[in-house]
């Protein structure tokens, strides 16, 4: 218990400190955003993956959604850029909500399956909706500074950093009081057995559903945020290959751990940084090997690899 | 009142007749156990009973309620709970998180996200409750997984009990068990049934434990039922001894 108060403290003095420290591990703050958006979407998988036991391989799609939310509400709704992530996680959300019952009676590779087969079926919307979406192209538009009363926060780059860890510590926040109810000892149990938690009276895809929806919500916080980093939002952001990098993040630093796939976010994008300036077409190679060894002799990740030594000694 | 009723109750696998026209009469507070040799029906009977397939043919009634309609959800609510023939836990919680998920689950709590710190209190004490039950306090806080396979088996009889059954079946609780755990489990049952007055039909191989704990025997033989009884009837029955006890006598 008391050591799980250390660990959140640690991360959050980490986290509020970045742009002092980060320059002089060679880090600039705009990547330290990245890795904190990509955090909190491969967080928001995680409770589906590391918590409920249900592999998702599709959710770019509820990412690249809130991205969407966000940006065509700043170009035709409103100049309020927080009400455009308000909008975009909803549209996440919903989206997830809706397409829950889909899913939710598929187990293993089937629900994985389904999951990037719905994912793509909003690809190919954003990518052929040409007059709505941008198509290909994507859309542009500008995030707009914060208005209070007669305060200006100008969202320029730390500024924006801070914005995005607000939001952040708001989904961190919603997920961690979820795990610790009753809620979140539902979810484990089925990820533990399903077949058991069935016998104790549980309607498992009820709760599978609930994940889902909850996961879609926060991964459309983390694309609303991307969004707004990028100026920009693209079909990319819903393909496949985007739901596979919260999938290795999730993996790398371990899915058991709330705090996990932060690591492996920081790990992803520092060797994407690091690596790809002496090796700039194959930094990818890297974490292929980097994944491999790492799900054949540390299932549990990097976290995991910490809480055996910190265990046995 | 008879707690559980089976009529005419028959499930067909394909070209199999797994059970075939099988009357049973159960009563309240009663310990029951079930034998047969292997194929004779036992685990299709525990699986219709808890509902993990319907029947065929026939009706269940339980607590003059018909419940051949019922989900195995509906019939864990109905009070039917049961542990299965391997162990069904959740391996890497704690002995005391798994059995506050059954609890949460009973009590209807397990969607709460927002629960207050006097239900989480009274949610800990029935545990602690569980615990003192089962005998389990001084392992609440170790993983299921790194338990001893006997002290796993107590665990799911646990979990079950959670569930505060009105029957507890309980698919061959001493599968896989040396002498003392074997007879830890034996104390455990007739614990259950003296002191919480709860019913239980349990399957069983090892015939000193079916002879010693049971108030009622039911033999199984190739789908159907060859004999109910006390145990003193199923000794001298010329049935049962021709058909399942010869080899032994």
């Amino acid at each position: 218990m008391s050591r799980r108060v250390y660990v959140n403290a640690a991360v959050w003095i980490l986290l509020l400190t970045v742009p002092l420290w980060f320059p002089w591990v060679g880090g600039y703050t705009s990547l330290a955003t990245r890795v904190v958006i990509y955090a909190l979407g491969a967080m928001a998988l995680n409770l589906l993956l590391g918590f409920t036991g249900c592999m998702s391989f599709g959710q770019a799609a509820y990412f690249g959604l809130g991205g969407y939310g966000t940006g065509l509400a700043l170009i035709h709704l409103t100049n309020s850029t927080v009400l455009a992530v308000v909008l975009g996680t909803a549209l996440g959300g919903a989206a997830a909500f809706i397409v829950g019952p889909l899913i939710m009676h598929r187990r293993g590779i089937y629900f994985a399956m389904i999951t990037v087969a719905v994912g793509q079926i909003f690809y190919f919307i954003a990518e052929r909706w040409n007059s709505f979406t941008g198509g290909e192209d994507g859309l542009t538009f500008t995030r707009q500074p914060i208005h209070f009363g007669t305060v200006v926060i100008p969202l320029d780059t730390v500024w924006f950093y801070y914005f995005v860890l607000f939001f952040f510590a708001v989904g961190a926040a919603v997920m961690g009081l979820l795990l610790n109810a009753p809620l979140g000892h539902t979810w484990v149990a089925i990820r533990e057995n399903r077949r058991r938690a069935t016998f104790l009276g549980i309607h498992v895809e009820r709760y599978v559903w609930a994940s889902f929806a909850i996961a879609g919500l926060i991964a459309g916080l983390a694309g609303s945020l991307n969004a707004l980093q990028n100026n920009f939002i693209s079909p990319a952001n819903l393909f496949w290959i985007e739901s596979g990098n919260f999938v290795i993040m999730a993996v790398l630093g371990g899915m058991r751990s709330f705090w996990g796939p932060l690591i492996g976010s920081i790990i992803l994008f520092g060797i994407q940084d690091y690596v790809s300036s002496y090796f700039p077409n194959n930094w990818e190679l890297v974490i292929g090997v980097l994944f491999i060894i790492v799900v054949i002799f540390f299932p549990n990740g990097v976290l995991g690899i910490i809480r055996q030594r910190t265990k046995s000694a | 009142m008879s707690l559980l009723r089976l009529k005419n109750v028959s499930r067909v696998f394909g070209r199999l007749t797994a059970l075939q026209d099988v009357d049973l009469e159960m009563e309240e507070g009663k310990v029951y156990a079930m034998i047969g040799p292997n194929g004779a029906g036992k685990t299709t009977l525990f699986n219709l009973i808890s509902g993990f397939f319907p029947a065929t043919t026939g009706e269940i009634w339980f607590e003059d309620k018909p419940i051949n309609g019922f989900t195995p959800e509906q019939r864990v609510a109905a009070g039917l709970v049961r542990t299965f023939q391997i162990t069904e836990v959740f391996p890497e919680l704690s002995v005391a998180e798994n059995i506050r998920i059954g609890v949460e689950a009973q009590e209807n709590h397990s969607a709460h996200v927002w629960p207050g710190a006097q239900l989480m209190r009274q949610v800990n004490g029935r545990v602690d409750e569980l615990l003192a039950i089962t005998g389990l306090t001084q392992q609440a806080y170790r993983a299921v997984s790194e338990l001893a396979h006997g002290d796993q088996r107590v665990v799911e009889v646990a979990i079950a009990l959670s569930m505060k059954p009105k029957l507890l079946l309980l698919d061959e609780p001493t599968a896989g068990m040396g002498r003392s755990e074997a007879g830890r489990m034996v104390d455990l049952i007739r614990t259950l049934n003296d002191k919480q007055h709860l019913s239980i039909l349990f399957v069983e191989h090892d015939m000193d434990i079916v002879f010693g704990v049971a108030d009622r025997i039911v033999v199984l033989n190739f789908g159907k039922i060859l004999a109910t009884g006390t145990p003193k009837d199923i000794a001298q029955n010329p049935a049962v001894q021709a058909a399942y006890l010869g080899d032994a006598a």
